[in-house]
């Protein structure tokens, strides 16, 4: 800080209260994809339906990070004319890479492909669904009621979002998992903090849209 | 035994005191950077009152003099740090998973505070000094830009030779700056005032706040400092900005090098230069030499020979 100044400016994102859409991915959503086998992986950012960016991840057996998280918004502002991004990544096999977006209002979507053999295997789309053991993580901040609905099996999750009480503890990183399989999701229902996390976890291929409540709409 | 002796009652002195008060000023300003935040001020001090005793132990005693801000402009600039909702750690048996947290502000935010302080805090100074004789000559004598200036609102005339006597002082009581509790509550609820304007003012608000704790311990936080916002400023001051120690120097230098209680003009005007019946007589002047000042219970008195007249 050089100069005496005022200057907030705040993440106008967090103004507005859209769904969620792990088929979208925007500010406050998040999708884990784990890496299950070791090798290349090329991945593709999309930009509301137009590459933005691509970069190769390393997965290696062991010797690599356990995670890396990448904020799609600022990578798709580093990419050249052609869309390639000269960052390097590296994640252990089984390890995990996070894709968000910290600020915009871009959506994005990522598809992952394991290129073995002079093949190549998409291992993600998330326009479509993610796959078993990949996660979707939404901040929610307005409180309200909320529903998750994984558009594969049309299993719903009701949300509750209340504001922290004054005075009370209040963390928001700490975020509530919920499990989503063939049998809806586990628990029935998620209660949280304004400003903390839902994570919802793939237990079999799932598209996931969580969104205010009609009756908050 | 002197050739010339002039006696100056404590009166005249205690009146003289008057005119030096009154023209006493001092101004100061600055800012520095103390890592996470970024602090200023812009003060002008002044003397009212007080009271001049002249001592046999030759020694000139100002006593009580009244030290008040005419304003002390504090600015505090803090860089508010990154705040974020969300994140935290998920645990599955696969492993741990860190999410990323969604900041809550964009580019380099920080937030400035301007408070004035001079209603809340006052300082007393007196000081015991010694007169101190100086030949002043234009030619030769180097004299501020301030001092010039104060001069020039006195009518001392830095234009001609004199021999001018100061009170230097040897001893200094100033009081350190001590700011009261609530000095301390009126700069939070200032600096909570501001960064609530920063903020938005829907739900994200209430949620900021209780994200934070509370502004005023995220003010703590960021300027490191304990319960005690007033003892911090008070250290600011006396210390970090070494406001104290300038205005130490500033009292000596102004008593003891820039404003004399009493001046002759080198060589003195014995007498004006006058016309008798159509003769005109030139003014008289004598040179002054060896000028000494005492001080007693009574009066400051001043000698001086006469030199060599040409």
């Amino acid at each position: 800080m050089n100069e005496l100044r005022s200057e907030v400016a705040i993440n106008r994102a967090l103004l507005t209260n859209p769904a969620l859409d792990s088929g979208a991915i925007a500010v406050r959503g998040t999708v884990f994809h784990v890496f299950g086998e070791a090798g290349d992986h090329d991945v593709t950012i999309l930009r509301d339906g137009r590459v933005a960016g691509r970069f190769t991840v390393a997965v290696q057996p062991e010797g690599a990070v356990p995670q890396v998280n990448v904020d799609l918004a600022g990578l798709a502002a580093d990419a050249d004319r052609s869309g390639n991004i000269t960052a390097q990544y590296a994640v252990r096999e089984g390890g995990v890479m996070g894709f968000h977006a910290d600020q915009g209002i871009g959506r994005y979507a990522v598809v992952i492909s394991h290129t073995a053999g002079g093949g190549s295997r998409t291992v993600l789309d998330s326009r479509g669904q993610l796959p078993a053991g990949d996660l979707f993580a939404v901040t929610l901040i307005t409180p309200g009621t909320y529903r998750a609905t994984n558009l594969t099996t049309q299993a719903r999750l009701p949300i509750t979002v209340a504001m922290p009480g004054r005075g009370e503890p209040y963390r928001p990183a700490r975020p509530t998992l919920v499990r989503a399989g063939d049998h809806g999701f586990d628990p029935a229902a998620a209660h949280i903090l304004a400003g903390q996390s839902i994570v919802l976890l793939a237990e079999t291929p799932a598209r996931f849209l969580v969104e205010p409540a009609p009756s908050d709409l | 035994m002197a050739d010339l002796t002039i006696a100056v009652s404590e009166a005249v002195c205690a009146k003289t005191l008057e005119v030096v008060v009154a023209n006493f000023g001092f101004e100061a300003a600055d800012r520095a950077s103390f890592g996470s935040f970024m602090a200023g001020y812009d003060g002008r001090l002044v003397l009212k009152g007080g009271s001049l005793d002249l001592r046999d132990d030759d020694t000139v005693r100002l006593r009580e003099l009244d030290a008040r801000w005419d304003k002390l402009q504090f600015t505090l600039g803090v860089a508010i740090p990154e705040l974020s909702l969300g994140g935290g750690v998920v645990d599955l048996p696969s492993g741990t998973i860190h999410l990323p947290g969604v900041t809550l502000f964009t580019g380099d935010p920080a937030a400035v505070v301007t408070v004035d302080l001079a209603p809340f805090v006052k300082h007393e100074l007196s000081l015991v000094a010694s007169p101190l004789i100086q030949h002043f000559d234009p030619a030769t004598t180097a004299i501020g830009k301030h001092c010039q200036d104060l001069h020039a609102a006195l009518d001392i005339d830095d234009t001609k030779p004199q021999w001018r006597v100061f009170c230097d002082p040897q001893t200094i009581d100033f009081d350190l700056f001590d700011f009261a509790d609530t000095v301390g509550d009126l700069f939070e609820e200032a600096f909570t005032d501001a960064i609530d304007k920063l903020l938005p003012h829907d739900p994200l608000h209430d949620i900021i706040l209780a994200a934070i704790g509370s502004v005023a311990d995220l003010l703590r936080t960021l300027l490191d400092i304990p319960d005690d916002i007033s003892e911090w400023l008070s250290d600011l001051f006396n210390v970090s900005f070494g406001v104290f120690n300038l205005i130490l120097q500033f009292v000596a230098d102004f008593f003891g090098k820039c404003i004399s209680f009493f001046q002759l003009d080198d060589p003195y005007p014995m007498f004006p230069k006058t016309v008798e019946k159509g003769v005109e007589l030139p003014d008289v002047t004598i040179p002054l030499e060896h000028l000494t000042a005492t001080v007693s219970d009574v009066e400051l008195v001043v000698t001086a020979d006469i030199g060599a007249v040409s």
